[in-house]
Order: C-alpha cells, then structure tokens, then sequence
C-alpha cells in the first residue's frame, strides 16, 4: 500500500487507515510512556489533528515516507512536551513584573535564527563554565554548588558572573564576525 | 557591562554586586526565600541591576539552548534536520547529554510496532490487487507443481528407459505394477526424494511406496 493511498484513506476516515496512523504513533511513545503518562492521550489526540491538517493542506513535503513522517512529528512533539515542563521549572522573568522599557530578552532570543549562534557559543564557551551552566541547569543553590566544587562561595558567584559575561561577550564577537563576514 | 552601578537603594539589605552575583540563582529558582525577597526588592528599584537581570536571563537562553525539537526528531529518524546544519547539530551532541538522550529515546529501533505491522497486513489483505496478485501467485505455483512433475516423470521415465537392459530385481518381480497399476487421476504420489506432491491430475510416473515404477499417461 502506498502512502497516497494512506493518505487519502486517512483523510476520507478510513477507520483501519486511522487506527493504523495510531499504531504508527503508539509506538513511537513508548519510550515516553512513562515520563508522559498523563499526557499521552491528549498528545496522541492532538497530534492526530495536526497530522491530518498537515496532510490536508499538502504540508507533507515527502522527505520521508508517511510513517516516519508521523514518527518523526511524534517525537518531536514529545520532546517539546518534556521541554516545556522543565522549563516550568525555572523562573520567568517577564512574570516578575518589574519595571522595563526594553522589549524582554527572551523575545529577543526567542528567534529560530539565533539557534545556531546560541549553540556556537556553547561550543565555545569553556567547559568549567558549561559544567557551572549545568549545574544550575539542574536547580543547584550556589552553597550546593561551592561544597561540590570545593570553592568558598564567594569565589564560585564571581565564577558564575565572569562565566556569564564570557558568553555575551563571545556573542557580541560572533555577531560581528557574522556582521562583518 | 557595569556592575558596580550607582545604588539606588543606600538601605537595601544588599548591595549591586551582591545582587548581580545572584541573578542565576533567582533564575533557577533556588534562593532562599528571605534572600530572594531582598533581591526583588532590590530590583524593584535598581534600573542597573534590572538591566543585569535582562543580560542574565539572555546568557541563560545562551547556555541553555538547545538543538530545536524538530530537528532533533528528524536527526533521530534519519532525516536532514531543519533550519540546522547536521555539523551543527552534531558538535552540539558531543556536549550536550540532555540532546544526545532526546536523540536516544527517538531513535526508532526503541519501539516496537507489532499492532502497526498486523494492521498493515490486514489493510494490505483487504485489497483488490493483494486479491489479484494472490490468485495469480496461487495460480503461478499450482503451473510450476505440474510443470515439475512433468519434468520430473520425463527424467525418471528417460533413466528407466536408458537402464532398461540391465536387471531390476524389483521391476522382474512386479511386472504387472509396473505397466499395468496406472494410478488413478487425483491420487498421492511419492517421488525418489521422498517428497509429496499432493493431489495432481496429470501423471507422468511416480514411483510406488516400494521403489517400483508406474507409468502414467501424461
């Protein structure tokens, strides 16, 4: 069977054509199921909508064949699933409300186009610095942090802060090269 | 970048570079409740350090970026992934365990999807050229059974005929089945290797049970 014939099948509610894109899907969360429990039907749900739209408005652009084209959206969809809880995680700082005349940072980083500059700074940055980001990554306190590291705390915030300038200003250096490039 | 601001809090309980040295832990959460109180409070009214809090929260996005989901699914199943170069994506793999686990769990060989392929058989079974093809698979393997039969019967009736002067203790012992015990139509045979064709309807020779040979009309 061929994928237009999938495609058509899927599209006119063909049931075995649908349970068959659901199987496709079931089994690519299985790694998932455990992490995701709660969130699997919805996801599967949603999914299955977003596929079809895709499909109906001919966004299928057939890089691939149907199937891995459902598993290649189902992984995608789960890993931003688990992304988006741990960013939950961590502080917003839009939320705290201060006072800002600047448009907030994270719009600004918010680009797809600074992808590939925010992970050649990483690749840049040293690795004393991606293993501090780490650690904070991971929701470490700073005393935490100095007892593993056998620094007094002092000296590991002044780290952190140098760490922290390092990356903007290997920004500011990629930047102009790109600028000037 | 100025850390070392005018205060403009002279009775806040901590300074500008206290405070800039804690932004990454009020990122992360993990202040104490007391010491984040003072911090906001501190903020509340430092343009600097707020200006500071904008710069931490972009380092932060910088150190914590990660390859975009998508490409991320797309690397795992084999695909180009987008908006991304693949030398990219994979110097940022050699550092970074979250990404290379997101890989790991994406990865196809990780599922198994025994319900897909039996629904895919079932599809494929109701189909009208599955039907065609099978008929004439049927049709194709029942010509190929006669066909060997037939070739089959033509080299033993060949050998039987070569080797008709020498002596056949078997064959002078029952003369009669040889020439005379012509199977019937539909009958079992049994040839020399033992193997079973099945009710055939057109006979060349088969052998008997015993080893003798019958001859049958084709």
């Amino acid at each position: 069977m061929n994928d237009e014939e999938l495609i058509s099948g899927l599209l006119s509610g063909e049931p075995e054509t649908v349970e068959l894109v659901r199987a496709w899907m079931r089994a690519s969360f299985v790694p998932y199921r455990s992490r995701l429990a709660s969130d699997l039907e919805d996801l599967e749900q949603e999914i299955l909508l977003e596929v079809t739209s895709a499909l109906r408005e001919d966004r299928f652009e057939r890089r691939s064949s149907l199937r891995t084209y459902v598993r290649t959206y189902v992984s995608h969809k789960c890993i931003d699933q688990l992304r988006a809880r741990a960013r939950r995680e961590w502080l917003d700082v839009d939320a705290l409300e201060l006072p800002s005349s600047a448009p907030s940072p994270l719009d600004r980083m918010a680009s797809t186009e600074m992808t590939d500059l925010a992970l050649r700074i990483l690749e840049e940055t040293p690795e004393a610095c991606r293993e501090l980001w780490q650690m904070l990554r991971e929701g470490m306190k700073y005393r935490e942090m100095s007892e593993r590291l056998g620094v007094a705390e002092g000296t590991l915030r002044v780290r952190v802060l140098r760490c922290r300038k390092a990356a903007l200003e290997l920004r500011e250096t990629l930047q102009g090269k790109k600028t000037n490039g | 970048m100025e850390t070392t601001h005018k205060n403009q809090h002279s009775n806040a309980a901590i300074d500008c570079p206290q405070a800039v040295e804690l932004l990454p832990w009020l990122l992360n959460g993990t202040l104490e409740s007391e010491e984040r109180e003072e911090l906001l409070g501190h903020l509340e009214s430092c343009d600097g350090c707020r200006r500071e809090l904008d710069e931490a929260a972009v380092a932060w996005q910088l150190l914590n970026r990660h390859v975009p989901s998508l490409a991320i699914a797309e690397y795992a199943h084999g695909l180009e992934p987008s908006d991304l170069s693949r030398e990219r994506l994979e110097k940022h793999l050699a550092l970074c365990p979250s990404c290379r686990q997101e890989i790991e769990f994406a990865t196809p060989d990780q599922v198994v999807d025994l319900d897909a392929a039996r629904i895919e058989r079932s599809i494929a079974a109701r189909r009208p050229d599955h039907l065609r093809r099978t008929i004439r698979g049927v049709a194709a393997g029942v010509a190929a059974s006669i066909t060997l039969a037939l070739v089959s019967g033509a080299i033993i009736l060949d050998w039987r005929e070569n080797a008709g002067t020498a002596p056949n203790p078997t064959a002078e012992a029952r003369p009669a089945e040889r020439h005379d015990s012509k199977p019937a139509l539909g009958a079992t045979g049994v040839f020399d290797d033992g193997f079973e064709s099945g009710a055939i309807t057109t006979w060349s020779s088969v052998t008997l049970d015993d080893g003798g040979i019958a001859n049958a009309d084709s």
